[in-house]
């Protein structure tokens, strides 16, 4: 082969090596799409394969960041169940999917056991359990179920005791510069979420959006314009309490 | 264009046990109800007709031989004569309804560069293998190929058992053939002879609009037919043999754990048939015997009962068979026990050819989240939901859950949510709970719920909603208050009309 010819072919490689498309990377991490949270997660995402639990007092913003990692869960094209034990979720909050978010209500007992299922079709990129306590036999399937499917298995995490085997743990707490102020539409509250596993000690501060009705009213005497001023058997205009 | 050879025509069946050649000895092929299937031309001369009865035919012939109609016979020997056709062109499809004839294409693999003739020749040379009287025709179309076979008259090949339709003249030539060579139902054909049509022209020559109104689709379709519009081309036949697996129960058990045990080995054996074959089950039927002596009379057969399954998406995978299975067997009130069980795959389709991409974390087997979603429902007994939207002003009334389905397609990928510009979840009751409340200044300062004392630090509100009387008449208020030792945000509604206050439920 002449040298002309031999840098032809080479110009011709480089042109089809440019041409193809770039070879795909696996990533073992869901990204939360927060990128706030995701700096201090480990390798920026929730990982793969392996336990996650979120815990915190009740009312600190633990749903939230659930259906914050079920949002970033969704964004990547994966399927999403969410066990809701206690049947506490909102449906207004959940419209994050028509067909890849499955909202799963067992009957209390069978939570673990759904659970079991959900992680051993191998369809679901992340199944979330809420209002259930794994003990630890529990625990242990489901975490080995997670690992061969590699499915990020998040447990929500309302009681005192740690959930066994997770290898990471998310603390949420509110922040103490929540304040109020009557005057402003759109508020924010703060929380502040630790990694307390994986041999790191990070936290980070995040926002949430509290939006305030308009349809605000200072008295309670003012009648309501859109609908029907209540009124008591007498007629005369009730004024609550 | 695909061009369409037709070969054989005249129901060329061999039987070596015969020392003369076979169609010209008046012979008939019975069924098990001693009607005529398939005659020969000797018997054909002596006016035995397909349809008749035994005694009939042999009110017409004494010395007529019968033999027995013999499915696996002509099934095998179908297949010898289509392997044989394979030298000649690719595209080999025997007729799935007339054993002896068989559709061929002339276009593309080895006999693209041919000339039609040659190829009919040699066509012609391996159904004479067969057959002594074996014709061969090329047309456009099969209706068209397949009337040329009966033509008689001038030849216009070489061999007189060869007919080819130029290209281009298949309404031409089925304008003058006969109407009984165009296939149709048995009642439009007789009402089509009481009106004196006698060629497929006459028909063709109906304008298509009073057709399809006389006649519907079935008459349009013979319309089509008639002007040499024949969409079909040749496709393989599929030799299925009858899948199914029956089990004895001895003793007989009228439960139904049992049968969901022999059912599942049965179905694992089935889909694993299935997919070695590439095809997937469009219906199974189950059939239980009934051990209540009550099968029909005067025979003393067993009473049987027998439902399909009709799968929406047809699927060989022996799970999703069985929770398809399963549903059945649990609404189904046994009347007695059982003591046979018998499952039968009797629609198949290809199975289908997605394959699945395990890099790409969207993609998901279908069977199996429809295997899951049956598990899931009756097995553990969940529900499994999905949120709509209402057009609602209460917060609590303005989403409600519904049914999922399992689905097929899958959401595309979409934008992660920004937690700064999101409100928090909600935290919602199922049912809310009554609770007292102090006020001061009509602003909620304490609140007693589940025993507890709580006070409130702040107040946001009220919202005031209140509700069509005539439709839905409510009268709330809506105060979003903050617990000022938790600091949990709750959600209190002061309802107007029943006078009390409750607490929906509180942000997290």
């Amino acid at each position: 082969m002449s040298a002309a010819t031999a840098s032809s072919v080479q110009v011709l490689r480089e042109r089809l090596a440019a041409l193809a498309p770039p070879p795909r990377a696996y990533s073992g991490v869901i990204a939360t799409g927060d990128e706030a949270l995701d700096s201090i997660l480990p390798d920026g995402g929730i990982p793969t394969g392996k336990i996650v639990e979120i815990t915190g007092a009740p009312g600190s913003g633990q749903t939230t960041l659930a259906r914050q990692l079920v949002a970033g869960a969704l964004a990547t094209g994966r399927m999403v169940a969410y066990i809701d034990g206690a049947k506490v979720l909102a449906p207004r909050d959940w419209l994050l999917s028509e067909h890849s978010l499955w909202i799963v209500r067992p009957p209390p007992d069978r939570v673990a056991r759904c659970a079991d299922l959900l992680l051993r079709s191998g369809a679901f990129g992340m199944v979330v359990v809420d209002g259930s306590v794994l003990s630890r036999p529990v625990a242990l399937r489901l975490s080995r179920l997670a690992r061969e499917q590699n499915a990020a298995l998040v447990v929500v995490n309302r009681s005192d005791r740690p959930v066994p085997s997770s290898a990471l743990r998310l603390r949420i707490v509110r922040a103490k510069k929540n304040h109020w102020r009557h005057e402003e539409q759109f508020q924010s509250r703060y929380w502040r979420i630790f990694i307390d596993k994986c041999g790191m000690n990070r936290s980070v501060e995040v926002s949430c959006g509290v939006p305030l009705a308009c349809r605000l009213r200072t008295h309670t005497e003012v009648p309501d314009r859109r609908g029907v001023a209540p009124r008591d058997r007498g007629g005369k205009r009730v004024s609550g309490g | 264009m695909w061009r369409h050879v037709i070969a054989g025509g005249n129901g060329s069946l061999g039987d070596d046990s015969l020392s003369t050649f076979w169609d010209e000895e008046p012979l008939v092929l019975v069924d098990g109800e001693e009607t005529v299937r398939a005659v020969t031309a000797a018997a054909a001369r002596v006016s035995i007709v397909r349809g008749m009865s035994l005694h009939q035919a042999r009110a017409r012939c004494a010395a007529l031989r019968v033999l027995r109609w013999d499915e696996d016979a002509i099934a095998a020997e179908v297949r010898r004569a289509s392997v044989a056709f394979l030298e000649a062109s690719p595209a080999v499809a025997p007729s799935s309804h007339t054993p002896g004839v068989w559709w061929i294409g002339t276009g593309g693999g080895v006999s693209r560069d041919r000339e039609e003739v040659a190829l009919a020749s040699e066509l012609l040379g391996i159904a004479r293998r067969w057959h002594r009287s074996a014709r061969v025709s090329v047309a456009d179309c099969c209706v068209a190929a397949y009337a040329a076979t009966w033509e008689s008259g001038p030849t216009s090949g070489p061999d007189r058992s060869i007919r080819i339709v130029a290209p281009g003249f298949a309404r031409e030539y089925m304008a003058r053939v006969p109407l009984g060579l165009v296939p149709m139902d048995a009642e439009l054909r007789q009402a089509l002879q009481a009106l004196g049509f006698e060629r497929a022209g006459e028909l063709a020559a109906l304008p298509p609009g009073e057709v399809e109104q006389r006649w519907g689709d079935m008459g349009l379709a013979a319309w089509r037919l008639a002007c040499g519009d024949d969409s079909r081309r040749p496709v393989s036949l599929r030799f299925e043999a009858p899948r199914s697996v029956s089990v004895e129960l001895v003793p007989s058990i009228s439960s139904v754990e049992p049968l969901l045990f022999v059912l599942r080995g049965a179905l694992e054996r089935l889909g694993s048939e299935l997919a070695s074959h590439g095809r997937a089950a469009a219906t199974i039927a189950v059939t239980l015997t009934l051990d209540d002596a009550r099968g029909p009379l005067p025979v003393a057969r067993p009473h049987t009962v027998t439902r399909e399954v009709r799968l929406a998406h047809p699927a060989a995978r022996p799970s999703l068979l069985f929770q398809h299975c399963r549903a059945l067997l649990e609404e189904w009130q046994l009347p007695a026990a059982v003591c046979g069980l018998a499952v039968a795959i009797t629609a198949t389709t290809n199975i289908h050819g997605e394959q699945g991409d395990i890099l790409a974390p969207s993609w998901h087997d279908p069977d199996a989240i429809e295997t899951l979603f049956l598990r899931l429902r009756q097995e553990v007994g969940s529900e499994i939901l999905r949120p709509i939207l209402r057009d609602e002003h209460r917060p609590d009334k303005a989403g409600t859950w519904v049914q999922a389905t399992p689905s097929r397609t899958v959401d595309r990928e979409r934008k992660a949510l920004k937690l700064k510009n999101v409100e928090p979840a909600f935290h919602q009751l199922e049912r809310p709970e009554e609770a007292e409340v102090e006020r001061r200044d009509g602003i909620p300062a304490v609140l007693w719920w589940r025993g507890q004392r709580i006070k409130i630090a702040h107040a946001a509100g009220p919202e005031r909603l209140a509700g069509d009387w005539w439709r839905d008449p409510y009268a709330r208020d809506y105060w979003r208050c903050q617990d000022a030792d938790s600091e949990i945000e709750l959600l209190l509604v002061h309802d107007f009309l029943q006078k009390r206050w409750l607490v929906e439920g509180w942000y997290d």
